[in-house]
């Protein structure tokens, strides 16, 4: 299961749109290699920028708690 | 023969004139602040990377490409381990990029762009498809200004299909590609 695919279990408020290029408030990334110190991450992808009016961003600890 | 040495004064030209056996052809010469361009003006770093093999995007998550076959690096600018072109020389690039996805019945957006010290640069065009024989494909086109020491340039795609990891193409210069050049020194 893809970082992205987590955050909407856990966020269920939070649509496709809220990820999109240019609208969407939150970019999730992925650069080909481990993810920068710090960054709630699954695999290679991370959550570069989190800027959603209302959701806050999910912790590591909360995607880990995701079951694949 | 001994070289001819032509030498200018402070104002005025000197014309180089071919005989006038079709026309006269004529050699002007910059002013005293200019330069006369050598190869080495236009010779400048230029790259061509492709991806030797699928790569699996997912879901609403801008990935880097991973460009790690060069087709050719003029200047040895260009790095198979990180798909990162940092060129040594300072001035303005043209930067390409593209991409082809796999097949799927249900993508709404395959958007290449290429990003410039690690913050988006220029967004390329967007595709779509709603085969699942028929890959997007998505270019990314533009001039950039390089400083020839720390800047550096990538690519990424983003896609949105609804239904997971999204792979690209199979890697050849047809399906993918990014490439740069110099075309003005700084």
């Amino acid at each position: 299961m893809t970082l992205y695919d987590k955050i909407l279990l856990v966020k269920t408020n939070l649509t496709a749109d809220d990820f999109a290029p240019d609208t969407g408030t939150i970019v999730l990334q992925n650069d080909a290699t481990t993810p920068p110190s710090g960054k709630v991450a699954v695999g290679n992808d991370y959550i570069k920028e989190w800027n959603h009016a209302t959701e806050t961003q999910p912790t590591q600890a909360k995607i880990n708690g995701v079951s694949e | 023969m001994a070289d001819i040495v032509l030498t200018g004064d402070t104002s005025g030209t000197i014309t180089v004139a071919a005989p006038a056996v079709a026309g006269t052809n004529t050699l002007t010469l910059p002013a005293s602040t200019g330069t006369v361009a050598t190869t080495a003006d236009i010779t400048g770093p230029t790259f061509s990377a492709t991806a030797s093999g699928t790569q699996s995007i997912a879901d609403n998550t801008s990935t880097k490409i991973a460009f790690n076959t060069e087709v050719f690096d003029t200047n040895s600018n260009y790095d198979t381990s990180n798909y990162r072109f940092t060129p040594t020389v300072a001035g303005y690039y043209q930067f390409n990029a593209h991409v082809i996805s796999g097949g799927s019945t249900t993508t709404e957006i395959w958007n290449i762009s290429i990003s410039k010290n690690a913050s988006e640069y220029l967004q390329g065009s967007n595709g779509q498809t709603k085969f699942a024989t028929v890959g997007s494909q998505s270019n990314a086109s533009g001039i950039f200004y390089m400083n020839g020491s720390s800047d550096y340039v990538e690519a990424y795609i983003y896609q949105r299909s609804g239904g997971g990891a999204l792979s690209t193409q199979a890697g050849s210069v047809n399906t993918s590609n990014f490439t740069g050049a110099l075309i003005r020194k700084a």
